[in-house]
């Protein structure tokens, strides 16, 4: 009864696991034909070949898109921590007149969805001189209500003794943020570096206004790129391209799923 | 109380100093917290706040192709929103799309969630792969889909015809379109929303569980007098996140089929960034996006008012 | 001039009530002073006060005869250690002392050295780099003592630190936590709920009842002397027999039911008072001597002694303490003889009317 169960369980995990691995599965097969036997409908590669990949990097700058990419990500991701943690230790350790008048201001932004602030961003990056530069792509996106949101909850769970005892033996706050609250948080800090740098890898819109440039263009405007300019012909060139660009985040995500998984709920349901 | 005090009371004019000096740490206090907050709220203020109301600003103008403000129109542009066939549509047209996909998303996450909840030897590599499509990003999971949906050599034409059915032209046929969108974006937000259940229902206390089995309920039973009411905080914030990331869609419709064909996949924001940067119609397009704003601030808001009395609740 | 000195404090947190009321006392350079009284009696608010962690309402902290209500925590030259010893937990035995000395920017090699010193003090050497979660709860305490025997202040300020440790450990810290006081000169101001603590360790104490001083004075001095009946009740454990009764001429008539002779005792001029009898000063009678009967109503032995508790009169339970092991059974009637002389009188308030039976300055003067 108990193995019947178990047999069941498995299979079931086993079809689930099928069915969501098949778009990328599908992918690869395509990514390894050549364009013959593509569009022959074939789903097993007669012969395994990898023209596509050499053709992806050679017809598109695929290297370049895959390094902005990881670029403005990383930065992205890094101006996050740095910003969201100094605010969200202003909130839990420091007292200061209108401390929660602010917090309060910071949580209302998260009403506010980014595209219907975009025109006028628009029009600020083009005013500043920004398009097609990293600094375009990076800074907009440093502030970040759930970022700040989430290493609030963290840094609610130090004692509170912590910072006293620092405080009287002298330790400045900033020095105190640096060597008791940040190590003491690395779990949700994690959370949210994995949590941003896929949501900065995956942006799109943002990208494909402010740029219109190789040297700056992120891999997702370089798929689409590749996209319409391939067409029927060369679809396994454009699976292949897709194969590497998910590679980055893929491994990223399973790196990182524990951790995500464990900080990301302190911040969502509190 | 018997205990002496010695007679050193500070002088008068000290008490004076003091008032001062506890004004001067107010001050000083305040000027700390203001240099950790002044990142994010200058961050928040040049491309958030000023933005929301340089959007409310230009959505009563009318503007030239740069952007730039030229004549006064005052509600011209709402009013002509709502006598404008093609933003009912739009705005049909993302409804339907989130009632398509968030329903959809929420109950298959649940299923694998359950499905990885119960410890089992090599439970760790499912969770890993119903967790993956949170690393596909949409350009990458949008050219995948298209190539699947692609009429002539896409592997969903090939099973349809090898069971008999007739070919479809999925993302040209104005019928199937939006559907097909939506079945592509359920397959990418999958992996997110499980990763959050999963995290949910591992919150649970066990011990729960064991009094409901020695109890002798059944799984079903645990599943609705346990699981359910317990998790509900959990489903509900999903829910509400997968809603805001369903009327936030841009990136898979201007991959897949370019608000096309004929308008039946024009969701808000594709409508809105047509709007503006295909048209230069900067004015109304601002009346539209201050129209989301304000759908998307009631989302969140009644998000947080539910989440809030849940907490009481618990 | 006194090292510490606290005037007319007063900490109000904007209710009713203030939350710590004209609290006056000055602390000498070198004394071991509790502060001591139930939860929530504002004991840990006045360390807090003391260490600047929040500010007064009223009042003046000074330190060395200096005011020091504005100086921020740091700079009032004093180490704390905590209930629940606030470690690093991120960082090891060894940085967790020497991150206090990074902050006052000693040298390095002044730093190992104190350390060391620390460590070898406190029997801490083997655990310099482990971490607070692998020690046991005696080590983790004890690390938070080296802590403050590092930073060299003059004054450390203790709240409640033994409460997590286990009875038997905190027994034997209590002894130890006084020799390291005595041998490094620290002045220590500690916070505690026990009043066996409070007994055992203070050179003085002050008993605090809802925020407000009750009794300032070494141990004995408020064991023998107490002044109301909150300080009698709280001091000694059993605690102080207390009862509500008429003063007669020559006799007292507890609770309306129970008259007692007293022989040389002289009585204060009030009607109705609360007496109060410690239980060491109530005896068995001996044959002809005065003494009042009362039905043992429970028993504890404790192996060097008993507690016998006695229904006095409906609902008043009175407890004596005899040394040895005494074969009673519950029921029994037993003649009681009082030690009149030993006899405490409150007033309707709860003051104590007469002067001390042991002067205070002899008690000073003999510990």
């Amino acid at each position: 009864m108990r193995a019947a169960r178990a047999t069941a369980h498995y299979v079931l995990l086993c079809l689930c696991s099928v069915v969501i691995l098949f778009p990328v599965a599908y992918a690869l097969l395509m990514s390894l034909m050549d364009g013959a036997a593509i569009l022959s409908g074939r789903l097993w590669p007669e012969n395994w070949t990898l023209v596509n990949y050499e053709a992806a990097f050679q017809q598109a700058p695929l290297g370049r898109y895959l390094w902005n990419s990881f670029f403005v990500a990383f930065m992205i991701t890094l101006g996050r921590l740095i910003v969201s943690s100094l605010a969200a230790f202003a909130f839990v350790f420091l007292r200061f007149p209108g401390r929660d008048r602010w917090f309060y201001i910071c949580i209302a932004t998260m009403l506010v969805p980014w595209e219907a602030t975009v025109i006028p961003n628009f029009l600020t990056i083009q005013a500043l001189g920004w398009t097609n530069h990293y600094v375009g792509l990076i800074v907009p996106f440093w502030a970040m209500a759930f970022g700040i949101f989430l290493l609030r909850q963290q840094f609610k769970q130090i004692p509170h003794e912590l910072y006293e005892a620092a405080q009287l033996s002298g330790i400045g706050n900033f020095r105190f943020f640096c060597r008791v609250v940040l190590p003491l948080s690395k779990t949700s800090l994690v959370t949210l570096a994995v949590y941003s740098f896929l949501d900065a890898w995956n942006m799109y819109l943002w990208p494909l206004l402010v740029t219109n440039d190789d040297r700056v263009r992120t891999v997702q405007i370089g798929l689409k790129q590749l996209q319409t300019q391939e067409i029927a012909s060369s679809w396994g060139v454009v699976m292949a391209a897709a194969v590497i660009a998910m590679l980055p985040t893929l491994l990223l995500l399973f790196a990182g799923q524990k951790q995500l998984r464990k900080g990301l709920m302190q911040g969502a349901i509190q | 109380m018997n205990e002496r005090v010695s007679p050193v009371f500070p002088p008068a004019p000290w008490s004076v100093r003091t008032k001062r000096a506890a004004r001067q740490a107010a001050m000083k206090s305040w000027l700390e917290g203001m240099v950790y907050l002044f990142p994010s709220l200058l961050l928040f203020g040049v491309f958030l706040f000023y933005p929301l109301g340089r959007t409310m600003y230009l959505s009563v103008f009318h503007t030239d192709y740069q952007g730039q403000p030229t004549e006064f129109a005052g509600l011209a542009h709402f009013v002509a929103l709502l006598q404008d066939d093609s933003f009912w549509h739009s705005l049909k047209a993302t409804i339907l799309f989130a009632a398509l996909t968030v329903p959809t998303t929420v109950a298959v996450s649940f299923g694998l969630a359950l499905l990885v909840h119960e410890t089992r030897k090599g439970i760790g590599i499912f969770r890993t792969i119903f967790a993956s499509t949170m690393g596909m990003s949409v350009g990458v999971a949008s050219v995948i889909w298209m190539f699947m949906y692609n009429p002539a050599i896409g592997i969903i034409n090939r099973l349809l015809s090898a069971i008999g059915g007739v070919p479809v032209s999925w993302l040209l046929d104005q019928d199937t379109a939006l559907y097909a969108v939506a079945a592509a974006t359920i397959w990418m937000n999958i992996g997110l929303t499980f990763l959050l259940l999963l995290a949910g229902l591992q919150n649970i206390d066990p011990s729960l569980y064991e009094s409901a089995r020695i109890a002798g309920m059944s799984y079903w039973r645990q599943l609705w007098t346990v699981t359910v009411p317990l998790l509900s905080p959990t489903l509900f914030f999903v829910t509400t996140v997968s809603l805001i990331q369903a009327l936030q869609t841009f990136g898979q419709i201007d991959f897949l089929t370019k608000g096309g064909p004929v308008e039946a996949t024009n969701v808000f924001v594709y409508a809105i960034y047509r709007e503006a940067f295909v048209n230069y119609q900067f004015g109304s397009a601002s009346a539209q996006a201050i129209v989301l704003f304000l759908i998307i601030a009631l989302v969140t808001f009644l998000q947080f008012r539910f989440a809030e009395r849940k907490v009481h609740y618990q | 001039m006194a090292f510490l000195e606290l005037v007319e404090v007063t900490k109000s947190y904007g209710g009713k009530k203030s939350a710590v009321e004209n609290v006056n006392v000055a602390i000498e350079s070198g004394e071991f002073f509790v502060l001591v009284g139930p939860s929530g009696c504002g004991k840990s608010t006045i360390l807090r006060l003391i260490a600047g962690l929040e500010p007064l309402t009223s009042g003046y902290v000074l330190i060395d005869g200096q005011v020091a209500n504005d100086w921020p925590p740091h700079a009032r030259r004093l180490s704390m250690v905590f209930q629940n010893y606030a470690l690093y937990p991120h960082l090891t035995v060894e940085q967790n002392m020497r991150i206090v000395l990074q902050a006052q920017k000693v040298p390095k090699e002044e730093q190992v050295k104190r350390c060391m010193e620390a460590a070898e003090l406190l029997g801490l050497t083997d655990v310099l780099q482990r971490k607070p979660r692998e020690l046991s709860g005696g080590q983790r305490q004890r690390v938070a003592l080296g802590r403050a025997i590092v930073a060299q202040t003059p004054l450390c300020l203790m709240d409640e630190p033994l409460s997590n440790l286990d009875a038997k450990l905190r027994a034997k810290m209590r002894s130890e936590l006084r020799r390291l006081q005595r041998q490094l000169g620290m002045t220590v101001i500690y916070v505690t709920h026990d009043q066996t603590e409070a007994m055992t360790m203070a050179d003085r104490m002050m008993i605090l009842h809802d925020g407000r001083p009750q009794q300032i004075g070494s141990p004995l001095d408020v064991y023998n002397s107490p002044d109301n009946t909150f300080v009698a009740s709280f001091i000694g454990t059993p605690p102080m027999n207390l009862a509500e009764a008429h003063v007669l001429e020559h006799s007292l008539l507890l609770q309306n039911e129970r008259p007692i002779r007293l022989m040389g005792r002289s009585l204060p001029k009030a009607e109705r008072v609360t007496v109060g009898l410690r239980p060491e000063h109530i005896d068995r009678a001996e044959s002809g001597e005065e003494h009042v009967t009362a039905q043992v109503s429970h028993i504890e032995w404790l192996g060097n002694e008993t507690l016998v508790t006695f229904e006095l009169a409906k609902n008043l339970y009175w407890t004596a303490r005899w040394n040895g092991q005494w074969r009673i059974r519950l029921g029994e009637v037993v003649p009681l003889a009082f030690d009149e002389q030993a006899l405490l009188f409150f007033d309707e308030r709860g003051k104590r009317i007469g002067a001390p039976s042991i002067k205070r300055e002899e008690v000073r003067v003999r510990q």
